[in-house]
């Protein structure tokens, strides 16, 4: 799953640090989403669609792959 | 890391072991090695947890990790794998004390007892995650 997370944080002018601070996670967890090893819960996309303001939708980005494409 | 909770529960048994130090010397039910393990053990937990309990940056550490899902789903996944790899080591220990012969007998039936009570744990465990979710 991709995602605008770093786009969106750094349009705000926000460190790592600063993020996840804000979101109650740590710093690898911001670093883990923005690279996209990690997807978060619907919780915690639901807080950090809050906090920038926007849906889930426009943050993280769902693409269907299809077991044939390798 | 451990938890905050669980550094509460080490500092706690480490208190209880220091009392249960001056009971046994009182009552002298203890003998010489228990003495100094509960005193060495109570006062070693009591001053590592309570130290750390007491460094805020390290509190404030332990309570982001305990909220963040990704923490949680690594140390979940490391004790999952931790457990499994356990398994397969006392069940190599198993057939290995079995090889040695009847010297070892009792060793391999408390491996194998020990074996058998993680399997029921799990899978009651298993059962009762299964109604909860």
């Amino acid at each position: 799953m991709k995602n605008n997370l770093e786009i969106l944080r750094k349009e705000r002018g926000l460190k790592q640090e600063g993020l996840a601070e804000i979101l109650g996670v740590t710093r690898q967890t911001i670093g883990s989403l923005e690279s996209g090893k990690y997807n978060p819960s619907i919780i915690l996309a639901y807080k950090i669609a809050k906090f920038f303001g926007k849906t889930i939708e426009e943050i993280f980005i769902y693409e269907e792959v299809s077991e044939n494409v390798k | 890391m451990l938890s905050k909770k669980n550094y509460e529960r080490v500092y706690t048994l480490g208190l209880l072991l220091m009392v249960l130090n001056i009971i046994g010397r009182r009552y002298e039910f203890l003998n010489d090695f228990m003495q100094g393990l509960t005193l060495s053990a109570g006062c070693i937990m009591v001053i590592v947890s309570g130290i750390l309990l007491h460094w805020p940056r390290l509190v404030k550490k332990m309570e982001t990790e305990e909220n963040d899902e990704r923490c949680q789903t690594i140390k979940m996944q490391t004790h999952s794998q931790a457990f499994f790899i356990n398994q397969i080591m006392i069940s190599i220990l198993i057939f290995t004390f079995g090889w040695f012969g009847e010297d070892y007998f009792i060793i391999t039936i408390v491996l194998a007892a020990l074996l058998a009570f993680n399997t029921l744990v799990t899978v009651i465990l298993r059962a009762i995650y299964q109604r909860r979710y």
